[in-house]
């Protein structure tokens, strides 16, 4: 596990979360109370992260 | 030989009115957007900007009557049919002008007696009596930027008729909505994080509204201008999402 993997997987996170927020906030009105927004918006970041990481572990790590 | 020539003519003549009429039906209009309101019933269709000079135009329709409201070069103009009754408002800086049938009003402010001969006829119109009633219904629902338009125009409607109904409901909903808003977003008196959340949501929605716009323009193989419309809606949203977390970090 290096400091530039996890710093490239907090970029893609955080690219794709702004990505995604506003056609949340277009497609769930609820979206726009900010502790229901965050709470969306935090999920999209666990999973995204977690997507990522995940992948990378199982077939980045190949060689 | 004479035949000849006039067979030819007239078939000159069919074709030219062909060819003048298709391009005319073809050019059909194609709602923006076009919804049925659950509390009424009614179609509501929304136009933009495909012709010279109208803007935007708004149509609501239910069976009994059809309500268009349209800006034309900074003017804005309402229209109503019901049955074989047809009305128009047409509302400028300088005055407005009624037409009900054959008869045409322009009032001013000059011109007083013109002012109460426009509200005479649309005071006895009924297809006004059943737009604003209409109107009147589609305003009560939730709060949409629809709903707003429909409480405008029967306002409008009521006022140029001589009734100031409408416009101590617009009044009252003004002064309720400015309460709802005064609580609403902000976490405390300098602007919290919920102020950052409630501008960082209006940028947002603004974006992606911008995003569908963009792309409604253009046909499926115009992949070139698809790809600009991402790149600016990611900009914007990433630009927004950017700010959020600065405007949160600085003043949590």
């Amino acid at each position: 596990m290096s400091v530039w993997r996890i710093v490239l997987i907090v970029l893609i996170t955080f690219l794709v979360t702004a990505t995604m927020m506003p056609m949340v906030l277009v497609g769930v009105p609820a979206a726009r109370d900010e502790t229901v927004g965050v709470s969306i918006m935090g999920g999209i970041m666990i999973v995204v992260f977690a997507g990522i990481w995940f992948v990378w572990a199982k077939f980045g790590a190949r060689r | 030989m004479k035949e000849k020539v006039h067979v030819i003519a007239a078939a000159a003549l069919v074709a030219a009115a062909v060819v003048s009429i298709v391009p005319a039906a073809g050019a059909q209009q194609v709602p923006l957007q076009r919804q049925v309101d659950a509390l009424t019933g009614a179609e509501v269709r929304l136009y933009h900007g495909e012709r010279p000079g109208k803007e935007v135009r708004v149509e609501i329709q239910d069976p009994s009557v059809l309500i268009r409201k349209e800006i034309v070069n900074g003017t804005s103009v309402t229209t109503i049919a019901s049955g074989t009754e047809r009305i128009s408002l047409a509302l400028s800086r300088h005055g407005f002008v009624v037409t009900s049938g054959d008869q045409r009003v322009d009032a001013d402010r000059e011109h007083p007696d013109r002012v109460e001969a426009a509200r005479q006829i649309v005071a006895r119109s009924n297809a006004v009596k059943r737009a604003t009633t209409l109107l009147g219904k589609l305003a009560a629902g939730p709060v949409s930027a629809l709903r707003h338009t429909a409480r405008i125009t029967r306002a409008t409607l009521l006022s140029a008729a001589g009734d100031s109904t409408g416009k101590r409901e617009l009044s009252t909903w003004a002064r309720a909505a400015r309460d709802e808003i005064k609580v609403k977003p902000v976490s405390d008196e300098q602007g919290g994080p919920g102020q950052c959340w409630y501008l960082y949501a209006l940028e947002a929605i603004a974006a992606y509204i911008e995003y569908e716009d963009c792309m409604n323009q253009l046909y499926w193989y115009e992949i070139l201008d698809m790809i600009g419309c991402a790149l600016i809606y990611d900009l914007r949203a990433i630009g927004a999402f950017s700010w959020w977390i600065t405007c949160v970090g600085f003043r949590a």
